[in-house]
């Protein structure tokens, strides 16, 4: 086993194609920096080149555009509340802050070294878990996909604690707008009014890019200023304190890792559940609770090292079965293909040599990125010093752009803007975004899912308590949902108990 | 450090105002000479499968031929029907064209305004064999075991949805062979529909030859029919083993249209490009590699073989109507 762990490594060190990777990871990054691109587009994009190249080149460029997407996702996350890609949403909610504090680079240095750290940690997680590939794709099928999404939702509403209330009403929102458009099992159609731009619902990144830059920028617009609250001068060593700060909090990389990992071995669930769940479980387990979402550091070491690793771990349904983990994942598929390579269990046999190399160049464009982060955050962070009266019609005319780019649909601009102003009333009446944001991504997998499980098990709910995956999952989310009430009650009997002492 | 330009908020919002301006109005110029800017090519699901592959191994060919940039879209939503739905609204100029999932739209309940015949059908560019397919150790070997099954309890099969042929020919055989089935639908693409097999949360599934041998390669499935006069693999019940000749007449086809009323010499244009490109060594040596079966008509002949698909749905109309 090693002696292919290490050849796959071998065969990356050639001169062209390490080039094609560090070239990747620029396009990647550029990619993931502007809100609405992301790594489908450029990926995409990509394909024709790589007809002229061979397998391995191929392996090489696309290795580095996914490598990169995420670094670039997070810089525009951290220095204008944008999630390049939607799991960089869980960036927002402490990069952000911190970039008003004018410590834009401290969060960019923070995020580049557990993107770095995410990415090797996930990669020999990967290594270790690939001979139960096969069990473990096997293991989910519509009930448990069910049971991950409902634990999905839980999660998200554990950090919206203190504002349990509008968390709810929030998600119920957004829950009922994820049923417009066709149902996926049944084939209707339900509230679209005629539109068919609606038959196929609310499109994801336009709604994102409505919900964080767009409602940002109004914000922005009407406050006046800049985004740094505090006008500090930029110091290259601040970025540096975030790389230490990553290293500091190796527990919170460490666990952000694993969720990373684990959630991104099971296709359909995607990073977005990941990078959700690795901040929830850090933001719900510290000392520190209160402080999250005012510019806690380890609210973007978490969700940018599950991130990362999720990307690895993505790589098992994908090679394994020829199940795309997510678009990203579906366009690097078809680049295989193209060249010959059959995903699916035979893989695992006939091609070794690649998927080690694949793994090592993710590895490889994972750091480069990173450097490349750490390097360009001096020049990045300025963007939280433009004033308002600039930055404003700059970023949406790119939000615009970004959001019309996903299909080159004129719709999807108009729902930007709607999300824009529905985003704007959310923080006006500061009742929480995410719970809406994740609703969205999750309301229709839970329908879809539900319906086939009840399909498949004629009409009884026991099928989701009919095997150990599905009680496991099923604890887990009784355990979250017990967790704040437990944990106030274990708060007040530890409180009585230091009291009695002294009334004795 | 503050980088400050001396812009009123109202300029500001001129500034995006005029970028918003500029990106609206970048509509398509009417073509004096068709075709004289790039064409959209869209495929009606997500980027990956055998469709978005079509359709990105043919825009290459297409664009030398044709002397503009031919575009891979992807539009997914509705198992395949939406883009085209979207696509009969579309200005007949020969600039958007879709490719298909036939005999599978031929069912699909129409949408208000779409007429399926009523689209310019351009060419057919595919065809390939389906099969039935069940879990590697199932006990059902032979329709006969299907029907035996089915006499104790609900047969279940899975589907990427109501759009697709695998949906279409799942109703047909519970027809024709009186079988009690529920078909899962909503699973995203073939390879997930076949998992469920291998999961065993179905019975069975219908698919490409191609599709079904690779999983077979891996011990998780196995055929147990052919849609065709003769089955390929030997051991394997066909069309004509099982007496229903027209079964051996459902293939699945991957066919291009355009929107109606598309003037009829750039239609023909479209399409002798596609059937070109179809017959190319590059486009050649590609399938081969991707297993599928080119299977290139003109105008005419996809006509005539829709007519054939409309005729045959027709024979199994009740079954297709059946809830």
């Amino acid at each position: 086993m090693f002696s292919v762990w290490m050849s796959g490594f071998e065969s990356l060190f050639v001169l062209k194609d390490i080039l094609y990777l560090i070239a990747g990871v620029g396009f990647g990054m550029f990619f993931g920096l502007v809100p609405g691109l992301g790594g489908t587009t450029g990926l995409t994009l990509l394909i024709p080149l790589t007809f002229g190249l061979d397998t391995a080149t191929s392996i090489a460029l696309s290795a580095g555009v996914m490598g990169g997407v995420p670094m670039g996702g997070s810089i525009s996350a951290i220095l204008i509340n944008s999630p390049g890609s939607a799991p960089n949403a869980a960036t927002c909610l402490d990069g952000f802050p911190l970039a008003q504090k004018g410590k834009g680079g401290l969060a960019i240095g923070a995020a580049a070294s557990a993107n770095a750290m995410g990415g090797i940690i996930g990669t020999f997680a990967l290594l270790l878990i690939i001979p139960l590939a096969r069990d473990i794709v096997l293991s989910f099928g519509p009930p448990q996909f069910f049971l991950m999404c409902v634990f999905g939702l839980v999660i998200v509403s554990l950090t919206s604690s203190g504002k349990l209330l509008e968390g709810l009403l929030v998600g119920m929102f957004g829950l009922m707008i994820s049923t417009i458009g066709y149902d996926a099992v049944t084939g209707d159609i339900r509230y679209a009014f005629g539109i068919p731009y609606l038959w196929n619902g609310i499109p994801l990144v336009p709604a994102l890019i409505g919900l964080f830059p767009l409602t940002q920028m109004i914000r922005l617009f009407v406050s006046g200023g800049t985004i740094a609250k505090t006008a500090n001068a930029f110091k290259f060593s601040e970025t540096f304190e975030g790389v230490k700060a990553t290293f500091t909090n190796w527990k919170v990389v460490l666990s952000g890792s694993l969720v990373g990992t684990l959630i991104g071995a099971i296709p359909g669930v995607g990073g977005v559940v990941a990078a959700f769940a690795s901040y929830s479980i850090i933001s719900q387990t510290g000392n520190d609770r209160e402080t999250y979402g005012h510019g806690n550091i380890k609210g973007v070491i978490a969700p940018e090292a599950a991130i990362n690793a999720k990307d690895c771990s993505t790589l098992i349904p994908t090679l394994a079965f020829g199940i795309p983990g997510s678009a990203e994942m579906a366009v690097f598929l078809a680049i295989l293909i193209l060249h010959g390579v059959d995903p699916g269990p035979l893989l695992m046999i006939d091609h070794q040599d690649l998927i080690y190399e694949l793994i090592w160049a993710l590895v490889a464009a994972c750091v480069f990125a990173s450097i490349a982060g750490v390097l360009l955050a001096k020049y990045l962070a300025k963007v939280t010093v433009i004033r308002a009266n600039v930055l404003v019609p700059l970023v949406i005319s790119i939000s615009v752009l970004g959001s019309w780019a996903v299909n080159q649909n004129i719709g999807n601009i108009v729902i930007s803007l709607a999300f824009a102003v529905i985003g704007y009333i959310i923080t006006v009446i500061d009742y929480p975004r995410l719970p809406l944001v994740i609703s969205l991504i999750l309301g229709g997998e839970i329908e879809r899912y539900y319906d086939q499980s009840i399909m498949i098990s004629g009409g009884t709910p026991r099928i989701f308590i009919e095997d150990p995956v599905s009680m496991f999952l099923l604890s887990m989310i009784v355990i979250a949902i017990l967790y704040l009430p437990a944990a106030f009650i274990v708060k007040r009997l530890f409180k009585r108990s230091k009291e009695l002492p002294g009334t004795v | 450090m503050t980088v400050s330009y001396n812009l009123t908020r109202r300029q500001s919002f001129g500034i995006a105002a005029g970028a918003g301006l500029l990106l609206a109005g970048g509509g398509r110029a009417v073509a004096a000479q068709f075709p004289d800017h790039n064409i959209n090519f869209i495929v009606p699901y997500a980027a990956g499968g055998d469709f978005d592959s079509y359709v990105r191994e043919f825009c290459g060919i297409l664009s030398k031929s044709l002397g503009v940039n031919v575009e891979p879209i992807n539009q997914p939503g509705a198992a395949g029907a939406e883009a085209v739905f979207t696509l009969s609204q579309d200005a007949p100029d020969g600039y958007n064209m879709c490719i298909a999932n036939l005999p599978g739209l031929l069912h699909v309940k129409p949408k208000p305004g779409f007429d399926v015949n009523k689209m310019t059908w351009l060419a057919n560019l595919g065809r390939d064999t389906l099969g039935l397919a069940v879990a590697a150790n199932s006990p059902i070997n032979s329709i006969a075991d299907l029907q035996a099954l089915s006499k104790q309890r609900v047969i279940k099969m899975s589907s990427s949805g109501k759009a697709s042929a695998d949906y279409l020919v799942s109703k047909i055989i519970a027809g024709v062979f009186n079988l009690n089935v529920t078909i899962v639908s909503g699973y995203e693409g073939s390879v997930s529909s076949m998992i469920a097999v291998a999961r065993g949360d179905v019975d069975l599934t219908v698919h490409s030859l191609a599709s079904i041998a690779n999983m077979a390669k891996s011990k998780l499935m196995k055929l147990m029919f052919v849609f065709a006069d003769k089955s390929p693999v030997p051991g394997v019940e066909d069309a004509t083993a099982v007496n229903q000749p027209n079964l051996g007449k459902l293939f699945q086809f991957r066919t291009v249209v355009a929107p109606p009323n598309l003037p009829p010499e750039i239609a023909t244009k479209l399409s002798n490009a596609l059937v070109e490109a179809a017959k190319s060594p590059e486009v050649q040596a590609w399938a081969a590699k991707i297993q599928t079966t080119l299977y290139p008509m003109d105008q005419q002949a996809t006509l005539a073989m829709i007519a054939e698909q409309e005729h045959l749905l027709q024979t199994y109309k009740d079954f297709l109507a059946a809830p």
